[in-house]
């Protein structure tokens, strides 16, 4: 009897927020999705053992992208390849090759619970590395979160900021590679 | 800091000079005082050695100076006494303890005592200290000398006034002569080489820092210390700012004294010749949170670009500035305390800058600003000769400030021409102590900019008309611009105007804005001759909503462009329009017919586009679910351009567009 109230008012519950959430549904797994690629993409050969990109789009398959998209858009899709995004992620795959992913190896810095890279270990790093490895974590965070506000902006909800950017935060995470440092939800640095 | 061995040395050496004439004796004492410093416990022994000869044993409980807070404690020291002509040598080791805790630290010593006059030497290696008495007994003076003491040797009283201090490397050498009485103030010269430091946190560290110079200090109540010094390179990072300091020349000089819980600096002058120039004082407390309490800047020059590079650089690097480019002079002064800034007063003489990449920059600024947290300050002045916002150039204008109670405010509207008409500074008010949204508040007009220029400048097809506006509000919080009021473009023979202007990371990453747009008969012809994407003729209404660019893109909008109160198009202009909408369909008409007439009339056009996630969501003048009509054709031979595609691609839609104004024939999928 017990079980069947739970059962019916969660059920509600779900049916309650349904209703309440109806078009401005945060489309979470697509933002995974999403994520998922777009940090594939910027780690290189992540946890998994391929490398993830995304599919080429020559200028006349457009249409077809389309009808396929739309064919798969059982929820709302969420787009983030803008030209833009793109050109930042191919940014931050450079600055992760030629910086970051050494800095994150040796443990000097790591991933925040906010879905940005800080300085953990400032003096694990030789003096005359520090104020650059400052400066790329400066840039880094700032394309990040260029990045998050842009692709709630560019599908139409800019609200969604903050759920994209703990969607990233937890991917980030997901995709480290062992020996890195994140930090926990309540801010303590963990390894993977 | 090396005082504190330094005053070790001193008191070992001077109580071993006394008992040293006093041979074949058992001495004690239970407390002797010089200098501030006291020693307790004091027993001296003379006894016999191997064979035959005397041994001296000196020993102390312990040892204090509490002006510098130092205390030693088990002090030994034992060498066989060597008789030679006129003079006595003693060698030997030394041992002490600097905590209680601590492990002894022991050194051999050579004493030697000639004519009445003692030297001292003590070798740990690679350390050498070197003790001796000058001049005669009734002045006799004390001649120092330290050479090599490593660093790390002080780590563990050094950390204990700065506790984050986690490594220290680097060699003191140290000439004094000591002065004849506690109160006579000590003379010295040190050096510093490959001083490295590093702290847990690694938000400040050194390496190879060489610094020298000489210490003047009255150890009076409270002690007072003169620095008159030079740094000879090496590099220092404190939080973000990192310096490599050049080889030679940077002179450092401050007066140094405690002030209940914190160190007072005065007189400090930092001179770095050519590049910048500091005379300053300041309160730091090593213990508070912010250890900077109170900073009075009462000049700094700075040369740019040289100041930049040296001291600016990893600051700008930091927020995204790396690539500005700057030249010029600026001399400023501030005042910082428990509130933050308090004031501040800059000077500058032809300064420019310039950030190709953001295509910004000021030319020939100049002129003298300042403002103050409280009360009023002297009014200023600062002027320019030209500058560039995102590419548009800016003419010379002057403009007139006042401070009050913490807003440095435009004393009255300035005019910067812009592209044949102006850029009108209504009203600006700067509170930089104020919450981040309230910083800037501001009120701008545009008069008569030349769109021909201005459309030029951006790199846009060429068009002729006028742009104005009013922006009675500007507010800047979060990284966001927004603009109320609007501005109005006559342009086309008709009307255009634009609301809701917001910029977001104006000159950030993705530098992104937003507006509203409508507009009321604009001429066809004009239009489409610009734009050159075949003739149309008649007037032009409708708007772009929501208008999104990212980085100057597009990616986000609701168009709707209509005409209907018909008009002609040309042959060219159906083509382009029917690459739009997707099919060329020309209804009702044989292409080969079509091609015999030059234009055709046309009752309606219309053409509407909702851009969403880079497809464009195509509409015309109606629609019934798969159709819809572009063109709504008048007369003979009638034409109906209808749509069949309701999604198409922008980066489709944008190649077909140019190549349509290409004049090449589109691509239709």
């Amino acid at each position: 009897m017990r079980h069947l109230r739970t059962m019916l008012l969660s059920l509600s519950l779900v049916l309650l927020s349904a209703c309440v959430t109806i078009n401005v549904y945060f489309p979470a797994a697509a933002a995974e999705k999403a994520a998922e690629q777009f940090i594939g993409t910027v780690i290189g050969e992540a946890a998994k053992d391929a490398e993830i990109k995304p599919p080429p789009r020559p200028p006349q398959a457009g249409l077809l992208d389309f009808f396929i998209g739309s064919a798969q858009a059982a929820e709302p899709d969420l787009n983030i390849q803008t030209p833009a995004v793109r050109d930042i992620q191919a940014r931050m795959k450079q600055r992760f090759d030629s910086v970051l992913t050494k800095a994150l190896a040796a443990g000097s810095i790591g991933l925040t619970r906010d879905g940005l890279v800080a300085v953990r270990d400032a003096a694990a790093v030789p003096l005359a590395e520090r104020s650059g490895l400052n400066q790329a974590v400066a840039e880094e965070n700032r394309d990040r979160k260029a990045v998050y506000s842009e692709i709630a902006r560019a599908n139409g909800h800019p609200e969604w900021e903050a759920q994209i950017q703990s969607t990233f935060a937890a991917q980030w995470v997901q995709q480290a590679r062992a020996g890195w440092y994140y930090q926990d939800a309540s801010g303590a640095w963990k390894q993977r | 800091m090396s005082y504190r061995l330094l005053a070790t040395c001193i008191v070992l050496a001077i109580v071993f000079c006394a008992q040293g004439r006093a041979a074949g004796l058992h001495a004690a004492a239970d407390s002797l005082q010089a200098y501030g410093i006291s020693v307790k416990n004091i027993e001296v022994d003379i006894g016999s050695g191997a064979e035959g000869g005397h041994d001296l044993q000196l020993r102390a409980a312990q040892l204090l100076w509490p002006e510098f807070d130092l205390q030693l404690s088990e002090l030994h020291a034992h060498c066989p006494l060597e008789p030679e002509a006129d003079s006595w040598r003693c060698a030997g080791q030394a041992r002490l303890r600097v905590a209680a805790a601590a492990k002894p630290v022991e050194a051999g010593f050579i004493a030697t005592l000639e004519h009445g006059r003692l030297n001292l030497q003590l070798n740990r290696a690679p350390a050498r200290l070197t003790l001796s008495q000058q001049g005669d007994d009734a002045g006799a003076r004390w001649q120092l000398q330290l050479r090599q003491l490593p660093l790390d040797w002080l780590s563990d009283l050094l950390r204990a006034s700065w506790p984050a201090l986690s490594r220290i490397e680097g060699q003191l050498a140290v000439d004094a002569e000591l002065p004849p009485s506690a109160t006579a103030p000590l003379q010295l010269d040190y050096s510093l080489r490959d001083l490295g430091f590093d702290t847990q946190d690694g938000r400040s560290a050194a390496a190879h820092l060489s610094l020298a110079g000489k210490l003047d200090v009255t150890a009076t109540t409270p002690w007072r210390l003169h620095h008159r010094g030079q740094i000879g390179g090496g590099e220092l990072l404190q939080g973000g700012l990192h310096v490599a300091f050049a080889d030679h020349g940077t002179r450092l000089d401050f007066q140094l004294s405690p002030e209940r819980d914190a160190y007072r600096f005065s007189d400090v002058v930092y001179d770095d010749p050519g590049v910048l120039e500091l005379k300053a004082s300041a309160l730091v407390a090593p213990a508070d949170d912010l250890p900077l309490r109170e900073l009075h800047v009462d000049s700094l020059v700075a040369v740019l670009p040289q100041a930049q590079q040296r001291y600016l650089g990893s600051l700008l690097a930091l927020a995204g500035w790396s690539e500005l480019a700057s030249r010029g002079r600026v001399t400023a002064r501030a005042q910082f305390d428990a509130g933050g800034i308090a004031s501040a007063a800059a000077r500058l003489d032809g300064v420019d800058l310039d950030e190709a990449k953001r295509g910004i920059g000021i030319k020939g600024l100049a002129g003298e600003l300042e403002w103050r947290r409280t009360g009023t300050a002297p009014p200023g002045q600062l002027a320019w000769q030209s500058a560039t916002v995102h590419s548009l150039p800016l003419g010379a204008a002057r403009t007139q400030w006042h401070s009050h109670d913490g807003a440095l405010t435009l004393s009255q509207r300035t005019q910067i021409p812009l592209l044949g008409g102006s850029l009108d500074l209504e009203r600006l008010d700067l509170h930089p102590t104020a919450a981040s949204g309230e910083r800037l508040q501001a009120g701008l007009a545009l008069r008569g900019v030349d769109l021909a220029a201005l459309s030029q400048a951006l790199g846009w097809p060429r068009f002729g008309g006028k742009l104005g506006g009013a922006v009675p509000e500007l507010r800047y919080a979060d990284q966001r611009l927004e603009l109320t009021g609007g501005l109005m473009l006559n342009v086309f023979d008709g009307t255009l105007n634009v609301t809701g202007l917001a910029l977001e990371r104006p000159f950030g990453v993705l530098p992104s804005l937003s507006a509203d747009i409508a507009f009321e008969q604009l001429d066809l012809s004009l239009l489409t001759g610009t734009f050159d994407i075949g003739g149309i003729t008649g007037r032009l209404s409708g708007y772009v909503r929501a208008l999104r660019l990212v980085d100057w893109q597009p990616v986000a909008f609701d168009a709707q462009l209509q005409a209907l109160d018909g008009g002609r198009i040309s042959q060219r202009a159906v083509n382009t329009i029917s690459s739009v909408g997707g099919g060329g369909i020309a209804a009702g008409i044989q292409a080969s017919v079509l091609k015999l007439f030059d234009t055709f009339g046309y009752a309606r056009l219309g053409l509407g586009c909702r851009l969403q996630n880079a497809v464009c969501h195509m509409r015309g003048l109606d629609a019934d679910g798969a159709r819809y009509t572009l063109v709504e054709g008048r007369g003979l031979p009638r034409i109906q351009i209808v749509g069949h595609q309701s999604e198409v691609d922008w980066s489709v839609l944008v190649e077909r567009l140019k190549a349509a104004a290409s004049g090449t024939k589109p691509v239709i999928n």
